[in-house]
């Protein structure tokens, strides 16, 4: 198992190499000239223009830049905002926790509807419980996010007024409010994340279902909800973490669109602001940040996928 | 050769099932359904090739002139799914953003595929260390959030057709190359491929004329099933304001200008979404009756 996670955190390297290359040269193909950001409005002239680039380091070639952001970034410094001239670390570290909080709700709405969900549609195959379990799973997956946010927003905002549509509350500063304001981008998340689970988690309980040990365990006259519940359902979690954790990496990179639509103040959104304002180093960093959570999401989910299941020899 | 050998079985499975009797019948009704469901994601499909290349033959307005005093009309027959904030027809411009969809969708697909089907198949049929570099590649591409490497692209290099496909398709080239590794490798020690090079076949021939042709079932489900997901993609992107920008009938454009007259003008937010959901939705009870009707093992009880 050492050896195995080792190894992973080896493989790790050309990974993160790769994503550190792809953010930064990406980054400087985006056309805008980030100094003129700095100066912004104020009317400057050629000489404060070309004392701030080479301040800036922008007048290196760009593997010199490229080279001195990946010291910095190794360092801990991912630089300063162009716009607020604050750290975008601490930028980052503040727009998080909403992301999070709305991550970990989802993840929880989701997973409560996909592992009943999936599991009754294969238990009671081709009933009517199995074809609403799967009608949902298909609403879900043919619905886009943004278009279920502006249905939800319509009708449970607009017309009968249950949550507001749009914002953040601080949950130490009203914690009723700050869960009200989630419901709706909580809902739409746990939604999306629900329908690809549940289809998940049917089908892994359609194939253990026919395994041998289901067959033994009736024979010898276990009743068929322990079955179902104690062994069953446990083995098919397992062939589900891989869904699952699919979905943990990309809940906790934020939703672009349902953060948009809801003006939720987390790390997505602060990436689309970063776009719009053409702010370098608050991008660079953000996407960085992200993409390092994914890959260590993913590699986590590995993991633990072989911790749960010994036979799989991912060697 | 392989499709219809599948689909012959797969009839023989299901007259098997409505012999049987009470669940049975049951499981008999659960597969001719998804059949159904698997025709109407074809007639879905059809429809939207359709609209996408006789757009202009099916307009009933302009797209882009503006008629303000018009603004935000229900339906009605002379405004099929009424109009926009500017007096725009929804109908005609939900038509014409079939055309945008349905174009970024294919060059992505397509661009997915001319990179990851080559990789995927050298990877396979070399093996080697060919197999590990091009594998190692690959997963570095998957270790990449796909949305967020699609927003950086549209906003580096602008939107256009070209980014388009790049931003999206870029996202599916680790799964043709897997799929198609897998299925190469499977197919590679197949006595058809040692025939072949007996009759003195060059490597790149055998894999090219003789193996890929036999893998060519999961890639069409994939295909299917990527289509949906470069629609979402765009129509997100396009919601972000990061796609064509306006007036381009893109439907998530559409959407995204709608968000602030939705309370007066519902229809102006539900039809462009149901354009999009029926269309994905299309794609993927395709992509699933594909599946199903490829692999056969799942009739198995």
């Amino acid at each position: 198992m050492l050896h195995y996670i080792l190894k992973r955190l080896v493989q790790l390297i050309p990974v993160l190499f790769l994503v550190s290359f792809i953010v930064f040269f990406i980054i400087h193909l985006i056309p805008g000239d980030p100094v003129e950001v700095m100066l912004g409005e104020e009317r400057y002239d050629r000489a404060t223009y070309e004392l701030l680039k080479k301040q800036m380091g922008l007048d290196d070639p760009i593997y010199v830049q490229y080279f001195r952001w990946l010291k910095r970034t190794v360092q801990g410094d991912l630089g300063y905002s162009l716009r607020t001239k604050r750290p975008v670390f601490d930028t980052i570290k503040e727009r998080y926790p909403a992301t999070i909080y709305l991550a970990v709700s989802a993840l929880v709405l989701g997973t409560l509807i996909a592992i009943p969900a999936g599991t009754v549609a294969a238990v009671k195959q081709n009933t009517i419980w199995d074809y609403l379990a799967m009608g949902f799973a298909l609403f879900g997956i043919a619905v886009p996010n943004f278009w279920l946010a502006l249905l939800l927003i319509l009708g449970l905002g607009l017309y009968l007024g249950w949550f507001p549509t749009m914002g953040y509350v601080d949950p130490s500063l009203d914690l009723a409010a700050f869960l009200r304001h989630m419901t709706l981008p909580a809902i739409v998340l746990g939604t999306d994340m629900a329908s690809t689970v549940t289809r998940y988690i049917r089908a892994e309980m359609l194939e253990q279902l026919r395994l041998d040990y289901v067959r033994t365990a009736r024979a010898k006259g276990l009743p068929a909800r322990l079955v179902i519940y104690k062994h069953t359902l446990k083995n098919s979690l397992i062939g589900a973490t891989t869904a699952i954790g699919l979905h943990i990496g990309r809940l906790l990179g934020g939703s672009t669109v349902v953060e948009t639509v809801f003006a939720w103040p987390g790390v997505a959104r602060l990436v689309l602001e970063a776009v719009y304002a053409r702010d370098y180093p608050v991008l660079q960093g953000t996407v960085l940040l992200l993409a390092l959570t994914y890959v260590g999401v993913n590699l986590i989910v590995d993991v633990l996928y072989k911790w749960l299941d010994p036979r799989i020899r991912l060697e | 050769m392989a499709k219809t050998v599948a689909r012959a079985s797969g009839k023989g499975l299901l007259r098997l099932r409505v012999a049987g009797a009470g669940r049975r019948t049951l499981e008999a009704l659960g597969v001719i359904l998804r059949n159904r469901l698997a025709t109407l994601g074809l007639l879905i499909v059809l429809a939207t090739c359709f609209t996408a290349l006789f757009a202009p033959n099916i307009i009933t307005h302009d797209p882009f002139t503006m008629n303000l005093p018009d603004r935000l009309l229900g339906p009605s027959s002379e405004h099929l799914l009424g109009t926009d904030i500017y007096g725009r027809d929804i109908f005609t411009r939900i038509v014409l953003g079939t055309r945008i969809a349905m174009r970024v969708a294919l060059g992505a697909v397509l661009l997915a595929v001319a990179i990851g089907v080559p990789l995927g198949a050298a990877s396979g049929y070399a093996g080697g260390w060919v197999d590990s570099v091009i594998m190692r590649f690959v997963d570095a591409l998957l270790a990449f959030p796909g949305r967020l490497l699609a927003i950086a692209l549209v906003a580096a290099m602008g939107p256009n057709f070209f980014t388009l496909y790049l931003a999206i398709g870029i996202n599916g080239i680790p799964s043709y190359a897997r799929v198609v590794r897998g299925s190469v490798l499977s197919q590679k020690e197949k006595e058809y491929v040692e025939a072949a090079r007996m009759t003195g076949e060059s490597e790149l021939r055998i894999l090219f004329l003789q193996v890929l042709p036999n893998c060519i079932a999961p890639i069409l489900v994939l295909v299917t099933l990527d289509f949906a997901h470069a629609i979402l993609v765009e129509s997100s992107l396009s919601f972000l304001g990061l796609g064509f920008p306006p007036p381009a009938p893109s439907w998530g454009l559409m959407l995204s200008e709608a968000r602030g007259y939705m309370e007066l003008a519902p229809h102006v937010a539900i039809f462009p979404g149901l354009a999009i959901s029926l269309t994905i939705l299309g794609f993927n009870l395709l992509g699933d009756g594909l599946r199903d009707v490829f692999d056969p093992r799942q009739y198995e009880v």
